[in-house]
């Protein structure tokens, strides 16, 4: 353990940490703040795992473990797809695969008044944003961005939505573009909404476009870039061949 | 579930079309693992995850059925397979597919139609199977009406990725395809002792199965009855209605099980079924690879037809178990039998089997297929089984062969030197001394075999007799009468023959018959000699030969026990022939002629 305090934190950046590691040595960092994410743990002068994941660092000092899930810990100012539950009076209850139910107001459309509540059937599928998420309550979400447009969240009309991890959700959100979203848009004419909590939802004109799209995506997690250019090339010749 | 998923399952089955990608009539890949304890296995239907453990127990039967066993199945939801199943208390879905899968699997469980009779008022039993049930329960009874083992399939569900009744169904059939259940022998004063023998003493015996149920399970969508094989969960919570089918590969359609939902026409009812016995063949194939690559012995065997290979060799085995109480060994005089019903293939495969079991160490069989007429087989112990080395020893010396070697060994399997005070001390105390017999009743082949054996020399005490349903008989003769007997010496193609002659009489036997015979086993070991001239003083006790004896079933248990007394007494030293002895090429020939021509 102090061997591994005393080494730099620059090793274990985008290396694999388990609970337990101590990353980062206060002692070398004087007068600067730095800034933790989820899975890191302050104590005293070390900072250790407290999740099993990778370390993640953005300039100029934030850091973070970041590890893949099939269960989502809501996060404000995430994007996420989520599934009307039920209408209460004053919000909806919409399940975004969290551990609790998340509560999206029913004024928190743009233009949105007491007139004008929009009808959501059980089972709807929405593009919300987190705004609240602490720990023990149900999160708030929202159909509007911080300025109060619209902005591309709401109800998604048909498609087909499917479910994995966390950790493919970001892959398809990196930037630049991950490249299985690309090889699969040069052959293939579709749109697709990710959320963060490991849903994703795809359209495209025909079902087995649809169907083509999705089970390329769900099989690209474990691949490298390489890899899901390779893949992609061949389903598409597959396909061309039948 | 969204309604988008919803809308989109349907929208794309209109074209043929399944969100993962499969055609509407594909199976999902099927994994099928096995646990290092017998009786347990892991299979994966795609997402589907489940297990299966079988046990077994010694409980009281049933008052109404004293000679079956039972057989159990308990399925068990665990949390972590479904956010809708709950730990303790089972929900509603949970009950509702536990009895489906109960019903399908309990296809396994019923009752087999075995007739137990007793000829003759000796212990000769004849069994007859017929029909067709999965697992034999009958042949788990131990004591009538006081034990019998009870099986047990566990089937833990670890993740429901859709068409649990299908992987559940594989799970137990594999689980118990695997499973030994550890020999039990009757044992006591009065047989009523029951001995369980653990593993490591002795090795345990698998189930018998007649042949494997599979269950294919059929969702329903929409109002023009899309119908499709094997349905993912996502596709469970979208249909409208299931039906599941269950088959095995001899083309019997074991059950049909549609619980509610929407109605179907009965077009695609029979259309469902006709796919379903092609995807039962597919997962007994899948089922058979995954047994024989992972080592397991299962209880399958060769040729489409699983019933009669497998399980006849089980009923041998289960029916020496019950009548001998030791397996191949018996304690008494017991005649056990059984009946196979079935096609010529299934004679091949019975000789063959019974070629197996003569060459486990349980002395000699020699199997012999009457025509129409029931063939019965005897195990009798042998007390004691030659090394070949002995027998060989003894063939160097001038030997007067009192009678035919029939010895059906397997090629070159050696007959075992089994120590007889200890053997029968392990059995129970028998004091009597056993005998070895090879018995021939062959209706059809009495001609060849006549005409095999007349050449052969036989002392004057050696009968050989063609009862009236042409039966010949073959008697030791007294070992005082061997000794005067000098003559009588079989030369090595005779014996050759004759050794060879049940493997003819089945062959035969197997070409010309067409329809369904009803064979049945009749099987004695004997020891003989075979070997001339020797003190009877050296070999006593150590060396019988092998006869072929033919005889009346009624009379076969005084005869033996008279003639076994007489041998007993009067042993001449004779070596026994094995088969390897018959394909032992010129140097023995030679030997025998050369003896045979001594002697005249």
């Amino acid at each position: 353990m102090e061997d591994k305090a005393s080494t730099s934190p620059a090793s274990f950046i985008n290396q694999a940490v388990v609970p337990g590691d101590v990353v980062l040595d206060l002692t070398n960092f004087s007068n600067q703040t730095i800034k933790l994410g989820g899975g890191l743990y302050q104590d005293s002068d070390a900072i250790s795992v407290m999740k099993a994941g990778k370390l993640k660092f953005s300039k100029p000092n934030k850091y973070w473990v970041e590890s893949s899930q099939k269960r989502y810990v809501p996060c404000v100012e995430d994007h996420v797809l989520g599934i009307v539950v039920d209408s209460r009076s004053d919000n909806f209850l919409v399940d975004i695969k969290g551990p609790a139910l998340a509560f999206l107001p029913v004024l928190a459309f743009e233009g949105g008044t007491r007139r004008n509540i929009p009808r959501f059937e059980a089972g709807t599928l929405l593009y919300v944003r987190v705004v609240k998420a602490n720990v023990g309550m149900n999160p708030e979400l929202s159909c509007m961005d911080a300025s109060g447009k619209a902005a591309e969240f709401g109800p998604l009309k048909d498609g087909y939505m499917f479910e994995s991890s966390t950790g493919l959700s970001r892959m398809l959100l990196s930037s630049p573009t991950c490249s299985i979203l690309e090889a699969l848009g040069k052959k293939v004419s579709f749109e697709i909404a990710v959320g963060l909590n490991g849903r994703v939802w795809v359209n495209a004109e025909s079902p087995s476009n649809i169907i083509l799209v999705s089970n390329a995506i769900m099989r690209s997690e474990s691949l490298s870039r390489v890899q899901q250019q390779i893949m992609v090339d061949k389903l598409f010749q597959r396909i061309q061949g039948s | 579930m969204s309604v988008n998923e919803k809308k989109f399952i349907q929208t794309a089955l209109l074209s043929d079309l399944r969100i993962d990608g499969r055609g509407p009539f594909d199976f999902r890949t099927l994994t099928i693992k096995f646990g290092r304890e017998d009786g347990s296995s892991e299979v994966q239907l795609g997402q589907t995850h489940m297990m299966g453990f079988v046990t077994s127990q010694l409980v009281e039967p049933y008052r109404d059925r004293p000679n079956e066993g039972s057989l159990s199945i308990y399925t068990e939801f665990s949390p972590m397979a479904d956010p809708s199943f709950e730990a303790g208390r089972p929900g509603e879905f949970a009950v509702e597919l536990d009895r489906i899968i109960d019903r399908g699997l309990s296809l396994l469980a019923q009752g087999l139609n075995l007739k137990i009779e007793n000829l003759t008022g000796t212990n000769h039993w004849v069994f007859s199977f017929s029909g067709k049930r999965a697992v034999d329960t009958e042949s788990l009874c131990v004591l009538a009406g006081k034990l019998v083992w009870s099986i047990r399939i566990d089937l833990h569900i670890l993740d429901n990725g859709g068409n649990l009744v299908d992987a559940s169904n594989v799970a137990a059939l594999t689980a118990l395809l695997t499973f030994r259940r550890p020999e039990v022998t009757l044992g006591g004063d009065d047989n009523q002792e029951v001995i369980v023998h653990p593993p490591e003493v002795r090795e345990p015996l698998p189930l018998i199965l007649h042949h494997l149920p599979i269950a294919v399970t059929f969702a329903f969508f929409g109002d023009d009855n899309a119908v499709v094989i094997d349905p993912t969960h996502y596709e469970e919570a979208v249909m409208g209605g299931r039906m599941t089918a269950t088959l095995n590969t001899n083309g019997d359609v074991c059950a049909i099980q549609k619980a509610g939902g929407d109605g179907v026409i009965q077009s695609v009812i029979m259309q469902c079924l006709q796919i379903a016995s092609v995807k039962a063949a597919d997962i007994t194939t899948e089922i058979r690879k995954a047994l024989t690559s992972s080592g397991v012995k299962g209880m399958l065997g060769a040729g489409s037809s699983l019933v009669p290979h497998a399980s006849l060799k089980l009923y041998l085995m289960s029916c020496f178990d019950l009548s001998c109480g030791k397996r191949g060994w018996i304690t008494n005089e017991v005649i056990g039998s059984c009946a196979v019903v079935g096609s010529k293939e299934i004679l091949g495969w019975c000789s063959r089997l019974l070629l197996e079991m003569c060459s486990d160490s349980r002395g000699c069989f020699q199997q012999v297929i009457a025509g129409r007429r029931p063939v019965t087989f005897t195990p009798a112990a042998p007390s004691k089984v030659e090394t070949y080395n002995t027998e060989r020893a003894l063939r160097k010396i001038k030997r007067h062969t009192s009678s035919v070697a029939v010895d059906i060994d397997g090629p070159g399997n050696l007959r075992k030197d089994i120590s007889p005070s200890s053997e029968q001390k392990a059995i129970g105390g028998i004091s009597s001394p056993l005998l070895e017999r090879l018995k021939l009743v062959s209706e059809e082949n009495n001609v060849d075999k006549r005409k095999h054996m007349e050449g052969n020399n036989f002392s004057e005490k050696e009968i050989y007799q063609n009862d009236g349903i042409g039966n010949s008989k073959n008697f030791i003769g007294g070992p005082s009468s061997r000794a005067s007997c000098n003559e009588t010496i079989l030369k090595s193609d005779q014996e050759t023959d004759a050794l060879f002659f049940p493997l003819l009489v089945v062959s035969q036997l197997a070409r010309c018959c067409h329809a369904i015979w009803t064979i049945r086993f009749w099987i004695s070991i004997s020891h003989g000699k075979l070997l001339p001239n020797k003190k009877s003083e050296e070999l006593r006790g150590d060396e019988r030969t092998s006869e072929a004896n033919s005889e009346e079933p009624a009379e076969e248990p005084k005869a033996v026990a008279s003639e076994t007394e007489a041998l007993e007494t009067n042993m001449q030293s004779n070596g026994s022939k094995t088969l390897l002895d018959a394909v032992k090429p010129k140097n023995q020939r030679k030997k025998k002629a050369a003896h045979a021509n001594d002697a005249r």
